[in-house]
């Protein structure tokens, strides 16, 4: 005991040491000691990690809503996008609480009031619903009254940035005067067809080029297979059925070969028990129309005089069709159970007392088994043949495996016959080289270069095992071979240059002063074209020759140098299609007419709108460019 | 240390240390407590300060969607004086200059934004307001003040931005080649956005620059 007091006393470093505990605690609480990192991150923001669990729910989130749209191709852009979305938030997050966005309770509370999902019968906040539907999802109210305060302070942020935005006078004008302009041009385009014709490619031209770009033509590397498989439904065509098993399975199976269930038509005269009318009055009443019927009235006209049911007793009790679990039950009971054209005895149903007539009968439509019999049997012979095949399969996987140089083993023990698949590349092919895991193993290390049995391949009710059975490395293809490809990409070469040196050999003599219609006539298959007045885009244009002129050019049009008054400003360009073009622009106007007023306020207000969201997007690259981020996605399994 | 002492000797030694630190160890503890008190103070006291500027924030914000002018200079005024340290206040500041744009006093939106800009704690909110000063200037023709205001702001997520404003005020100066470069500057960001893009193309293509005659002018691409 003293020693201890002894060594206590005697370090002040250990008081100084109980102090900074002390602090720490009272600053920061249990929790930075408590929240280990145990499990694996995969980006951290500023030093504070985001957890894999929590990437996974955000994945699935993604992957939710996608629906049927998801496929598994899109797992990485899912993933990108979770990580994306997480990271901003902890940004924004970070930021909220660096900037002290709070946020006040009451507003936080006024939220959940006009949250509908909470409010009970009377239309106000229901705390006990409030708790239970956050415990479906997992969530105190502490947490999700901080999501609803992260949330809140994330609209003040955003609403303030882009509620503030405004747009200048001189903005929208420069902007519509940009739209409005309108250039008076003329064109004429430089067919590169015409040039093809002529084109040359000697074979010495043919044969440099092959040499420059050899790795440019090879053969890919392919491979056949030799193969041998178990289908199950191959093996379940052997298995013999007797008629007396399909007939009882159909049988068995009988209702859901039904196509249309059975429906009667019934008329009935029908009188109400209620207060008016006592139960004991009722059956009298329906005694004596019984006792009318039976002395042969026509029941149409007995239903037309006293039945209760007015809907039915202008049609003279008729009901029409209907089949089972539509009417009350003892109703049915009584229908179902009639003779065509025979009445009933009254029937107590829960309105009162009916008398039935049985009018019609359709009785059930069921698929003869004439019909089902091939379906019927194939699937009793698959039921016989899936043992076999799985303990074929299973002797598949082990003799293929433990003999692997050479399928004869497994062929003489399933005696199943060897079959040669056509050759295929990396990229795949037809037959069983459609399929990309048949491809995979084909061409795996073990495979294509150890010359075993490929691991058995479930391919659904279908296992097969391959071996190559011949490989035929990448390879040079001959230049005799390549000549006619060659041919024609030198020739289009040759054409575009053709194509290039007329073009600007036209631009120069128009450039020097040359008319453009004299100029045109030296070209073959060139035409002059003059567009008058477009506009930028064309859906302004409203002349119909206007409209036409092809995009390319009209965009080279509007980029061209604007012309001093009364010169032409030239210029020339290649079109997508390799075709020379050699554009003039006459003149720039702008119909400086102003828009009307509620158009200008539409403009303003799209551009306004435009600018406040492009301001809110980069303050959040700022703080995206401020943090030190580190992405550390898991490998794909 | 002699390691003969008994007791007795070793109480009277606590007592001897404890008379000459015993005081400094009190006023060391009183003086960490009232650290410790004070630090939590502050931040629930900056806390509380913040929530209730939300609220005013809340009532300024409402009420520029909805145009009542008054309300959002006498609630701004207020988030303004005392509230400047929340980040409310420069909000309501960016709000009140756009309020103040809308009824055309043009020096009033301006003051507003160079208070932003001054008291802004986020450099984010404080280039935004650099942007927006800049662009009334400039729409006020007054070139060299925007260019001024924009000066040196070069690297940070707004830098395509205050290029094509550069462009902007190169072009209203009539120094065509200068907007050019500008606009190329922003159009090589990778950020940009593709409507921006498409607006800062089309005045970069209407200030095509003619070439001499001898040097046939064939399109880039």
């Amino acid at each position: 005991m003293l020693q201890l007091i002894r060594d206590r006393a005697q370090g002040v470093l250990i008081w100084t040491i109980v102090g900074l505990i002390i602090i720490t605690f009272a600053l920061f609480g249990l929790s930075s000691y408590l929240s280990g990192s145990s499990t694996n991150y995969v980006a951290s923001v500023n030093s504070v990690e985001i957890k894999e669990p929590e990437f996974r729910r955000e994945t699935q989130r993604i992957e939710q809503k996608l629906g049927k749209e998801y496929r598994p191709e899109f797992s990485r852009f899912v993933k990108a996008q979770a990580i994306d979305r997480l990271v901003m938030r902890e940004l924004l997050n970070q930021y909220q609480k660096d900037e002290r966005f709070y946020v006040s309770d009451s507003s936080v509370l006024s939220e959940l009031n006009k949250d509908e999902s909470f409010k009970g019968t009377d239309g106000k906040f229901d705390s006990v619903r409030y708790r239970e539907i956050l415990s479906q999802s997992g969530m105190s109210p502490a947490m999700y009254e901080q999501e609803i305060g992260f949330l809140l302070a994330k609209s003040y942020l955003e609403s303030g940035i882009t509620r503030s935005e405004f747009t200048t006078a001189s903005e929208v004008d420069n902007l519509r005067r940009l739209r409005n302009q309108q250039r008076d041009m003329g064109y004429l385009v430089i067919n590169r067809s015409e040039y093809l014709k002529t084109a040359q490619a000697s074979s010495q031209e043919v044969e440099a080029y092959y040499n420059d770009h050899r790795q440019e033509f090879m053969n890919p590397e392919q491979v056949r297979v030799e193969y041998v498989e178990l289908k199950l439904e191959e093996m379940a065509a052997r298995y013999p059925v007797s008629e007396q098993d399909i007939e009882k399975k159909y049988q068995a199976e009988r209702n859901s070969y039904v196509i249309n269930k059975e429906q009667r038509r019934a008329g009935h005269i029908l009188i109400i028990v209620d207060k008016k009318t006592t139960e004991e009055a009722a059956k009298q009443k329906i005694a004596g129309i019984l006792k009318e019927v039976k002395a042969g009235k026509d029941f149409a006209k007995l239903a037309k005089q006293h039945s209760q049911d007015p809907g039915s007793a202008k049609k003279g009790g008729d009901l029409g069709f209907f089949g089972r679990n539509v009417m009350d039950k003892a109703f049915e009971e009584s229908a179902f159970s009639l003779k065509k054209g025979s009445v009933s005895e009254p029937v107590r149903s829960k309105y009162g007392y009916h008398l039935i007539k049985l009018t019609d009968i359709k009785p059930e439509k069921v698929k003869p088994l004439q019909a089902v019999r091939e379906q019927i049997k194939k699937s009793l012979q698959i039921q016989q043949a899936q043992s076999d095949f799985g303990t074929d399969t299973s002797k598949l996987d082990l003799l293929s495996f433990e003999k692997p140089d050479s399928l004869s083993p497994v062929v003489e023990e399933l005696g199943l016959t060897i079959k040669t698949s056509g050759f295929f590349t990396r990229q795949g092919g037809t037959g069983i080289a459609a399929d990309p895991r048949v491809v995979q193993a084909a061409f795996s290390e073990e495979v294509l270069t150890g010359g075993k049995n490929s691991k058995m391949l479930e391919l659904g009710e279908h296992a097969l095992v391959l071996r190559i059975k011949e490989h035929k490395p990448a390879s040079q293809r001959s230049l005799q071979e390549v000549t006619p490809l060659l041919q024609t990409r030198l020739k289009t070469q040759a054409a575009a240059a053709m194509v290039k040196e007329t073009s600007d050999k036209v631009l120069a003599r128009l450039q020097g002063g040359e008319s453009p219609e004299q100029v045109v006539k030296s070209i073959k298959g060139a035409k002059w074209v003059k567009t008058g007045p477009i506009f930028r885009s064309a859906e302004l244009d409203t002349v119909p020759l206007a409209k036409q002129v092809p995009h390319e050019i009209r965009r080279f049009g509007f980029t061209l140098p604007k012309p001093d008054a009364g010169k032409t400003s030239w210029g020339n360009t290649a079109t997508g299609t390799g075709d020379g073009v050699v554009v003039g622009l006459f003149a720039v106007q702008v119909s400086d007419t102003k828009a009307d007023k509620a158009k200008q306020q539409q403009e303003v207000l799209a551009l306004t709108n435009f600018q406040g969201r492009a301001m809110l997007d980069h303050l959040l690259k700022q703080l995206h460019k401020d943090a030190k981020i580190s992405i550390n996605l898991p490998k794909d399994e | 240390m002699d390691l003969q002492r008994t007791e007795e000797e070793t109480v009277e030694e606590i007592k001897k240390w404890w008379r000459e630190n015993g005081t400094a160890v009190f006023i060391g503890l009183a003086i960490g407590i009232s650290v410790i008190v004070g630090v939590r103070y502050w931040g629930e006291y900056q806390q509380s300060q913040a929530q209730k500027a939300s609220e005013i924030y809340n009532v300024v914000n409402e009420a520029i969607a909805s145009k009542n002018y008054d309300v959002v200079f006498a609630q701004g005024q207020t988030l303004i004086n005392d509230y400047s340290r929340t980040p409310y206040a420069p909000l309501a500041a960016l709000i009140m200059a756009k309020a103040k744009f809308e009824k055309n006093n043009l020096t009033g939106a301006q003051l507003h934004l160079g208070w932003v800009i001054d008291h802004a704690s986020d450099k984010g909110v404080q280039h935004i307001a650099r942007i927006r000063l800049a662009r009334l200037l400039l729409d006020n023709k007054d070139y060299v003040g925007a260019m001024k205001v924009i000066d040196g702001q070069g690297d940070s997520a707004f830098k395509s931005v205050y290029d094509e404003l550069r462009g902007d005020i190169a072009a209203a100066q009539g120094n065509m080649a200068q907007a050019r470069d500008a606009w190329l500057l922003a159009l090589a960001a990778t950020d940009i956005d593709p409507n921006r893009k498409q607006i800062i193309q089309i005045k970069l293509d209407d200030a095509a620059i003619s070439k001499t005659a001898s040097t046939p002018a064939t399109a880039t691409k």
